[in-house]
């Protein structure tokens, strides 16, 4: 049934409002106008000043890109909006937890975006709640490798068309540093070993020691996933498992009984870190590459993540991407111009820049032919280090999952709670999650 | 396919005459719907006195009713717009009968925006809280305009929260009330030395003043995240000073005696460091507000005291203080208002996810279930227990501080 836009109008206003009073700014409001800044903060509204002229068609597409691989997105975009003078892009970066929350709330008033730019676990709460559209209608779904599709597809549909394929963790490492990449946890906790010197704030090895995602690989390398789903497509939250405590075990025996990881150390912990030369190794996602290419040069080293020794299995990082999701309410002619600038950016030739100019895996298969693709180094071992991946789940359980390994992870690492504890803790959260996504 | 700089330029600079014409516009419809609610307003002054003057409003209010069903309207927002011209036009015909004309011209559109903005965001929240809005039921809403109805079954989970691994709601108000508390008692302390420093006639006062004022005049984003970095356990400057310190005993982490303090994922060190960071912040608040109450004191009340042999203990409580209270207790309302909902501090501390629930306030946990959780109406129904306690404590303090009453009537 279509709502009016009158309806939309007050609906609206009436999640406006919900935002409104849910962060009970009832008064004075100071504190809400500063939160609202912190969501504004990351954002940047690119080819917004000048509205769409007449008989232009404007698509809104929001995505939570960083600065670099922002300003190729913008160059592509105005080479489309040359070759379409009838369509305008207009760009916004929203920061990855106020895009999905952004969305949600004005998708549900029939204002959001055309376009959500952004990686697969957007997928289980925006189809959940019945904003998204399936993508076949928009782009031939087999023309892309399908390990990247296997991330975007729920209740037999598919749900995003991929950029890109990856957007998964490894290891990083400084060759003035680490001469070669350790193959193994145990190769890997000696090398650190030698270059961690706390007092000259120098480490061997760092991570983002707070986020389940960088965890996760070594809950894979013990033979545990936070999920577990069945052949009808039913998702199960697993994390009360032997495997997941003794992958807490592991977790926790690098910084205190290792001594590698530093204090307190999250993503711009890690990365600064690493950046400045003062850690020789790094986990770390793709869309770091670049910059870390930047500040190292040569110097940069990349590999797979390293096997568990006391397993013998690789780490296994999610391995997903980044992709076109289409706001449910795009039809028409709007569909058509959505549709122009999907293919535009997974055409073979912006599929090959992506893989030059960004070091990004591109998702379509005609570009992995491309002898400057299959040629590129930096690609090449890319696509080493997301062989031992597994597909992110897009089950709306995994959003649960996440919210409920967070702050026990935390707590582990601070020596709050055991790993016995935690797995137990994991589950219990993650199942109350749950049940607080059905209230 | 190259694009030519210039261009790319031109589409990437942001130009100030389409933002003008926005804010034209916008200026343009404000001017417009004033005109309409003042027009609105004469009308009714007009024909209050008519015989057909409620059935009319009756007839307007079957119109919104029928108008907003035909574009499929929820049935609350039925109820609640088309209620109005009744309302209004019972005002005007039993409780104005023509008079206060310009005060209530002069006051309609702003009472428009408070309704628009406040009241009808209130009432549907109210409405949102006794129904079963989440991520799953989002689509059903959105198709057929309903959600399920739950009754007080959200109020109930409001207190009954809390498990072997979730605070629950009364641990959360604790803190709150704590945090509420420290803040107030501290920026008061500190906001009155300041005050009594910047009231003393030394040199270069005004620049002291300026001064002391940045950390309530800077942007707050920007000094709450510069305080979070300050408050790493190994880059940090606090747990370096700490350091420096604890150095003075021989006390190093080489030798096992001390460990840095983990202020990001400790709960207590993470309250704690959340109360300074917002002690810092707001100190700048009280001490320009007990500046101006000291200054409105004349001196002739100090003289006269020590005529009679007063020491400065006895001026301080017998005038300051006495004299101070109408501008100190407000402004202890208003911040106590604020700090107890004052989720921007808490939750850039808190890293602004999930984690580290256990340094979490009311406010700030509302807005994790609300917005990472995705709870609505779980939410809807936290914000009136909120709305609820807040109203009940501003209330208690008004009446126990005596505020606003004439001195006659005390």
């Amino acid at each position: 049934m279509k709502r009016s836009s009158f309806t939309s109008n007050l609906r609206n206003l009436t999640f406006a409002a919900l935002a409104l009073i849910s962060t009970g700014c009832t008064k004075g409001c100071s504190t809400n106008n500063a939160t609202t800044s912190t969501t504004e903060n990351k954002n940047s509204d690119v080819a917004s000043s000048t509205p769409a002229s007449a008989g232009q068609i404007q698509i809104q597409m929001w995505d939570n890109e960083d600065p670099e691989p922002a300003k190729q997105l913008d160059i592509w975009m105005l080479q489309f909006m040359a070759n379409n003078p009838d369509i305008k892009i207009v760009r916004t970066t929203y920061q990855t937890e106020d895009l999905r929350q952004k969305f949600i709330t004005t998708a549900t008033a029939g204002k959001a975006a055309e376009i959500v730019f952004g990686p697969s676990d957007m997928v289980g709460p925006l189809a959940t709640a019945n904003l998204l559209q399936p993508v076949d209608a928009f782009a031939d779904v087999n023309s892309f490798v399908p390990a990247a599709m296997d991330a975007v597809k729920l209740s037999g549909k598919t749900w995003g068309v991929p950029m890109s394929y990856g957007n998964h963790l490894m290891l990083m490492f400084n060759k003035a540093m680490v001469k070669t990449a350790p193959k193994t946890t145990d190769e890997l906790i000696s090398i650190a070993k030698t270059l961690t010197k706390p007092d000259q704030k120098t480490y061997g090895f760092v991570m983002n020691n707070n986020e389940p995602f960088w965890y996760v690989p070594m809950l894979g390398a013990f033979g545990g996933w936070p999920l577990s789903v069945d052949a009808a497509g039913k998702a199960t939250i697993t994390l009360d498992t032997p495997e997941n405590k003794k992958a807490l075990a592991f977790l926790k025996s690098l910084k205190f009984e290792h001594h590698i990881l530093p204090n307190e150390c999250d993503y711009d912990c890690a990365r600064g870190l690493f950046i400045e030369k003062k850690a020789g190794m790094i986990v770390n996602g793709d869309w770091f590459v670049d910059e870390a290419r930047k500040a190292l040069g040569n110097n940069l080293g990349i590999a797979p993540l390293p096997v568990v020794s006391a397993t013998g299995k690789p780490m296994t990082p999610m391995v997903s991407g980044r992709y076109f999701f289409i706001n449910r309410h795009v039809t028409g002619p709007t569909a058509d111009a959505v549709k122009k600038w999907v293919a535009f950016l997974t055409s073979k030739p912006i599929q090959v820049e992506l893989a030059t100019k960004l070091g990004r895996i591109p998702a379509s298969q005609e570009a992995h032919k491309d002898p400057t693709v299959a040629g590129n180094e930096t690609i090449k071992s890319l696509i080493d280090t997301a062989a031992n991946g597994r597909a992110m789940p897009p089950q709306l359980e995994m959003r649960a999952a996440w919210d409920g390994m967070r702050p026990v992870q935390q707590k582990v690492m601070t020596d709050k709670l055991s790993p016995e504890q935690g797995a137990t803790e994991m589950q219990t959260v993650a199942n109350e999650r749950l049940k607080g996504l059905n209230e | 396919m190259a694009v030519d700089p210039k261009v790319m330029e031109q589409n990437l600079t942001v130009h100030v005459l389409p933002a003008a014409l926005e804010i034209g516009k916008l200026l343009l419809v404000v001017s417009l719907l004033v005109l309409f609610i003042v027009g609105f307003v004469k009308l009714n002054y007009k024909m209050w006195k008519s015989a057909f003057y409620m059935p009319l409003m009756v007839a307007l209010s079957t119109l919104i009713a029928f108008g907003l069903h035909m574009v499929k309207a929820d049935y609350s927002m039925i109820a609640f717009l088309s209620l109005f011209p009744i309302l209004i036009g019972a005002f005007f015909k039993y409780a104005l009968k023509g008079n206060y004309q310009s005060p209530i011209l002069f006051a309609a559109p702003a009472v428009f925006g408070v309704f628009l903005l406040f009241i009808y965001p209130l009432t549907f929240n109210f409405y949102l809280a006794f129904t079963k809005l989440n991520l799953k039921t989002l689509s059903m809403w959105i198709e057929t305009g309903t959600i399920e109805f739950v009754g007080f079954k959200n109020f109930v989970n409001v207190f009954t929260r809390g498990s072997e691994v979730e605070e629950t709601f009364w641990a959360i108000f604790a803190r709150t009330v704590a945090w509420t508390g420290i803040n107030i008692i501290f920026h008061f302390f500190f906001g009155m030395i300041l005050a009594l420093f910047m009231h003393t006639k030394i040199r270069f006062v005004s620049f002291y003043r300026t001064l002391i004022t940045i950390p309530w005049a800077a942007p707050g984003l920007v000094l709450v995240l510069a305080w979070r970095g300050e408050f790493h356990s190994s880059y940090g400057f606090v747990n370096q000073l700490i350091s420096m310190f604890m150095q003075l005993f021989n006390c190093t982490q080489q030798n096992g005696c001390y460990s840095p303090i983990e202020w990001w994922t400790n709960p207590i060190a993470l309250f704690a460091s959340i109360c300074i960071v917002n002690v810092w912040l707001g100190v700048p608040f009280y001490a320009v507000n007990i500046l101006s109450g000291l200054q409105s004191i004349p001196m002739s009340y100090y003289e006269a005291a020590s005529i009679d042999g007063a020491s400065r203990w006895q001026k301080f409580t017998k005038i300051t203080v006495p004299l101070l209270k109408p501008v100190v207790v407000p402004a202890m309302i208003l911040d106590m208002i604020w700090t107890f909902n004052n989720v921007m501090v808490v939750y850039l501390m808190t890293a602004q996810r999930g984690g580290s629930q256990g340094a979490d306030i009311l406010v700030s946990d509302l807005y994790k279930q609300a917005f990472t959780f995705t709870r609505y109406s779980f939410a809807a129904a936290y914000a009136i227990v909120l709305f609820i306690i807040l109203g009940a404590m501003s209330f208690v303090w008004l009446k126990v501080s005596k505020v606003g009453e004439s001195p006659a009537s005390r």
